[in-house]
């Protein structure tokens, strides 16, 4: 009885919190707000006319497209599996929050970082075949592009990630640890207190450019350009396989920019209660708002100029980061 | 539980989710097939290169790349295999010092 009240746990931990509709409702709250504030730099007024202030409009947009019982894709799309890639892509995000402190139920163990960077993998390769399995043009191009960035990005951003949780739970690498009980606090010496801040600064400065071209925001939205390559790695797709798709992306960058936040402002820790949880929350808006506003204040760059700049800070930082809280 | 029991299981439990989830989804949904997107040019006579997929790489990678190109790809064995005894003598002697060092691997 024992072990399946436990699967039973972990099944509510990935679907409903901090899982699937936490991280569905988060994502798309968090697109209002980014959609807004890229409407106030643009002078524009952004979603208005669903919900108060309009912050239901991502809900009815996905809504409509999940609903609409006619998918219309290219010759040769296999779309059903596109949809199943989609699905899994969501669930194994939305199964890696189980590693976060939440709720009471979280799992942890040693070196589970590896484990999280392993099942957010799973997201990028979707929205990679999403483009190249649509078997056209656009979305191949779209999806060629993601995955020669994603060839830099996820290294640059397992790297500064396991850096972050090395300084922050030295003899664990525990996410776990790394976020409910920072090793920061307990720095003895200056030096050694100098020496942690530096590493997360650099590990910050990559994983944020690296996190940019992941979640495809400005300037590396070179993957789905869409007065270049018509929306790229999403052209062939409508309907529920669209609307999924543009959830993924949603929850990805929730979940990564959440995750950010709380390795970033370790300070206070998050444990499983509500208050803990609005201020996790706050850090969360505070980053996604500085990401946005320097994001979209620069212009889309070309792929190799975005690889070239992906080598030659990021990757660079996170080694020198990685290296740093290897040598404390 | 360890780190690999715990990916084992989350991988698990996310692949059958992701099943449950997509079926009724994918039995509901009707698929409609339309000619590829194009902006509008006939789709006949198109075809997509596979072989270009990598030129962003490529291009950052070119010097090394054309090495690559210049030593590997002619065609010879002994060319490919002259490129790669520096690496295999390296991994040899790196072997060798582990097998000394803590006396196994």
């Amino acid at each position: 009885m024992e072990p399946l009240i436990e699967f039973l746990k972990l099944i509510f931990t990935a679907l409903v919190y901090p899982g699937l509709a936490f991280l569905t409702i988060l994502g798309l709250v968090s697109q209002w707000y980014r959609r807004k504030l890229i409407a106030r730099l643009q002078n524009r007024v952004g979603p208005k006319y669903v919900g108060p202030a309009g912050i239901l409009q991502p809900f009815a947009d996905i809504y409509k497209l999940l609903f609409v019982k006619e998918l219309v894709t290219g010759a040769y799309t296999p779309a059903r599996l596109i949809l199943y890639l989609v699905i899994l892509g969501i669930v194994a995000l939305s199964a890696s929050t189980a590693l976060l402190p939440l709720t009471p139920l979280y799992i942890r163990a040693e070196y589970d970082v590896l484990v999280f960077i392993y099942l957010t993998f799973y997201a990028s390769i979707a929205m990679s075949l999403i483009g190249l399995g649509s078997v056209s043009p656009y979305p191949g191009f779209g999806g060629v592009r993601y995955a020669t960035m994603l060839l830099v990005f996820e290294p640059v951003i397992a790297i500064s990630l396991i850096s972050m949780v090395k300084v922050l739970a030295p003899n664990t690498l525990s996410l776990a640890d790394a976020l409910s009980n920072p090793g920061i606090l307990r720095a003895q010496q200056p030096l050694q207190w100098i020496f942690h801040v530096a590493t997360i600064i650099l590990a910050a400065i990559s994983f944020s450019i690296a996190l940019l071209s992941k979640t495809m925001l400005k300037p590396f939205d070179i993957p789905e350009a869409e007065t270049e390559i018509a929306g790229g790695y999403l052209a062939e797709l409508s309907g529920p396989a669209l609307g999924l798709s543009i959830l993924l992306h949603e929850v990805e960058i929730s979940l990564y920019v959440f995750l950010f936040a709380n390795l970033l402002i370790p300070i206070p820790p998050i444990l499983p209660a509500p208050l803990s949880i609005v201020m996790s929350l706050i850090k969360y808006f505070i980053v996604l708002t500085i990401l946005v506003l320097v994001a979209y204040s620069m212009g889309r760059l070309k792929l190799d100029q975005a690889l070239r700049a992906l080598i030659k800070v990021p990757l660079l930082l996170s080694i020198i980061s990685l290296a740093l809280s290897f040598t404390i | 539980m360890d780190a690999l029991g715990i990916a084992t299981i989350l991988t698990t439990m996310s692949i059958v989710l992701a099943l449950i989830l997509w079926l009724p989804i994918s039995l509901r949904t009707r698929i409609r097939r339309t000619e590829l997107y194009l902006s509008g040019e006939p789709q006949s006579g198109f075809t997509v290169r596979v072989t270009e997929i990598s030129w962003a790489v490529r291009r950052v990678f070119e010097r090394i790349y054309e090495i690559l190109i210049g030593h590997v790809q002619t065609g010879i064995f002994n060319d490919w295999f002259a490129l790669s005894l520096p690496y295999l003598l390296i991994l040899l002697l790196l072997l060798v010092i582990v097998v000394t060092v803590r006396g196994g691997v």
